[in-house]
């Protein structure tokens, strides 16, 4: 690796961030002039059609780099530079698969992550989550060399930078539930929007839970025991609004849509509101706890979706403040 | 947004009332009482050796590919007279590739265009059409080449979402609110002009379309073609929907579910997405056809 570095300065970060410095060369690859910098009101010229990921995140902005080599795959860089780690975390959180690498990070301390890696890489892609930066570096034809490329241009990337805990309501899934189910924490994923809901586990063609920048979610899946040949499972979603009103006013409208044979019968949106009913795919419960609402889908029973929201909400009303 | 609209849930999935429940979401629609038994051909041609390990397009192989496609799809007995039953030799002919994110390979564009001039269409009636509303408009005839992909908004963006800048406010057609892309093929400019759909299944992506993720994508080595786009969009699907399964080794269906595929045939009466009525004629590699 040379020792010239071009320092991404132009993204819109607070002070206290620690800037990428990106090697000149790396291998047999140079950096190509840059960045080339892309914003909200641009993002779509860059990725018609992709752009709402990012956005759906709090996206502040993206910087391009690209390195080339002769008689080589050029490798791409992208920083997207976002509003918080949880944000950054959200990103990664889309797809736990690859392969969990360590890209090193001499400079910051920072506490260990007991549950999801901090960087994955496959087929020549490392995604990297490093505080409110989430990374990727593409390189399109996969070889030794450009591994060796791709992980050497992660360490420059996360190098003197913090190392934030997962956002806490990721956190704060309970690891099993009574009797035997178990988060796939592969599969585990931080959202604000609906549209990245509907990515993970389509809920509706609308924003029924009337999600959006102000709030977070998460949903998992959880394995349960073997029946009969099949193995049972449950979906868990949390989400935390801003006010407890406007958890209830969503929870209203989730009941409203979702569960529309429940309108005669006036569906209790109160505050504490609790339901557990059967539906087609299984039983699902919902629980209110001030500006939180749990739901659990597809459950194999009753007694598994009353453990399922009892202990969630005791486990999310249980958090310590937010680090953020 | 308006509440009061039709909405989609996961329950109608469980249920089986997603095409009713689209019918009467979609104002404006060709209605159909009764949807009318239809039958359709899909052409898979395939060729292990098309792409390079450095996943390269060999030419020659695709020209041969593309060759053996038009033949299959027509029944004509050489690439001239196939085109010229697809198109006229004073048509305006619009080439409609993705443009870009995992776009048509260049070499299948080039292909297509070398052998319509061959065909005797002349190089000046042969556009891209790739674009907004009067791209449409300028021609007489269209060939969508869109690349096999899934897309994370619409569960799939491949034949029904290659139109959707002919609309002319593609930000109506996205989201949720992707359904409504049949409606686009029933616009006045481009309704009927479709003559062949031909699909660049070279190098497909599965999973978080259409940002290129390399971990989802893999040497297929096809072309998928017909005059259905809704037969060939079903076959797309069930490609994309087998190789996610292969991946993870258990179901790993897409989401959000692509709707656009059953509102265009219950909906829009563009064609059949029942895989119970295609007929898909393989032609060349079988190996992991995945369908």
């Amino acid at each position: 690796m040379r020792s010239h570095f071009s320092t991404s300065q132009s993204g819109p970060r607070a002070p206290s961030e620690a800037p990428v410095r990106l090697p000149a060369s790396i291998g047999k690859w140079s950096l190509k002039p840059g960045p080339r910098v892309i914003t909200a009101k641009t993002i779509f010229d860059y990725m018609d059609g992709a752009g709402e990921l990012y956005l759906a995140y709090r996206f502040r902005q993206l910087d391009v780099y690209e390195y080339s080599a002769k008689g080589g795959p050029d490798i791409l860089v992208e920083l997207y530079w976002m509003e918080t780690s949880d944000d950054a975390f959200g990103l990664l959180s889309g797809d736990w698969g690859g392969e969990a690498v360590k890209v090193q990070n001499r400079g910051a301390g920072g506490p260990k992550i007991r549950l999801w890696p901090r960087a994955l890489y496959g087929a020549g892609l490392l995604r990297i989550w490093s505080d409110n930066l989430y990374a990727r570096v593409l390189a399109q034809n996969e070889d030794a060399a450009s591994r060796k490329a791709v992980l050497g241009i992660g360490s420059a990337i996360v190098q003197g930078r913090r190392d934030p805990p997962p956002p806490r309501l990721a956190a704060a899934m309970p690891a099993t539930v009574e009797p035997a189910f178990r988060l796939r924490e592969d599969r585990l994923c931080y959202f604000r929007s609906h549209l990245v809901l509907n990515s993970a586990y389509f809920l509706a063609t609308s924003n029924i839970l009337e999600l959006g920048p102000q709030t977070e979610a998460v949903t998992a899946p959880y394995a349960g025991p073997a029946r009969a040949g099949t193995k049972a499972q449950a979906r868990l979603l949390v989400v935390s609004y801003r006010h407890p009103a406007a958890a209830l006013k969503a929870l209203a409208r989730f009941s409203r849509t979702y569960l529309p044979e429940r309108k005669p019968a006036a569906p209790q949106v109160s505050a504490g509101a609790r339901s557990v009913l059967r539906i087609e795919d299984g039983w699902l419960g919902y629980q209110n706890s001030g500006p939180f609402l749990v739901f659990v889908f597809e459950c194999p029973s009753r007694e598994a979706a009353d453990a399922f929201l009892t202990q969630t909400t005791r486990s999310i009303t249980g958090m310590e403040g937010s680090h953020e | 947004m308006n509440e009061n609209r039709i909405v989609l849930t996961r329950r109608d999935f469980v249920r089986g009332t997603v095409a009713g429940v689209l019918s009467a979401s979609l104002p404006g629609a060709a209605a159909q009482q009764r949807r009318a038994a239809r039958a359709a051909t899909v052409i898979l041609v395939r060729d292990q050796k098309v792409m390079s390990a450095a996943n390269q397009v060999d030419v020659r192989v695709l020209r041969q590919m593309l060759k053996d496609t038009l033949l299959q799809v027509t029944g004509k007995p050489s690439e001239r007279d196939a085109w010229l039953s697809l198109v006229k030799p004073d048509d305006i002919v619009g080439l409609v590739p993705t443009p870009h994110l995992n776009p048509t390979h260049k070499e299948l564009v080039d292909a297509v265009r070398s052998s319509l001039v061959e065909a005797g269409i002349p190089s000046a009636n042969i556009r891209g059409a790739q674009g907004g509303p009067d791209q449409a408009k300028a021609c007489t005839a269209l060939v969508p080449l869109p690349a096999l992909k899934a897309h994370w908004l619409t569960g799939i963006g491949t034949v029904l979402k290659n139109y959707i800048l002919y609309s002319g406010e593609p930000s109506r057609y996205h989201d949720e609110n992707n359904a409504k892309l049949g409606a686009i093929w029933n616009m006045p400019h481009v309704k009927g002009k479709t003559r062949l759909v031909l699909v660049d299944a070279l190098r497909p992506l599965c999973d978080k379309g259409p940002q290129p993720d390399p971990r989802y994508m893999w040497n297929y080595g096809g072309l998928i073609a017909g005059t259905d786009p809704v037969a060939v969009e079903a076959v797309c699907l069930k490609i994309i929907t087998e190789k996610r399964q292969a991946l993870r080794g258990e179901p790993w269906p897409l989401s959000p579910p692509p709707l656009c595929v059953a509102a265009a045939d219950e909906t829009y009466g563009l064609g059949t997405s029942r895989l119970s009525e295609i007929k898909i004629v393989r032609y060349g590699w079988n190996q992991d056809s995945l369908v």
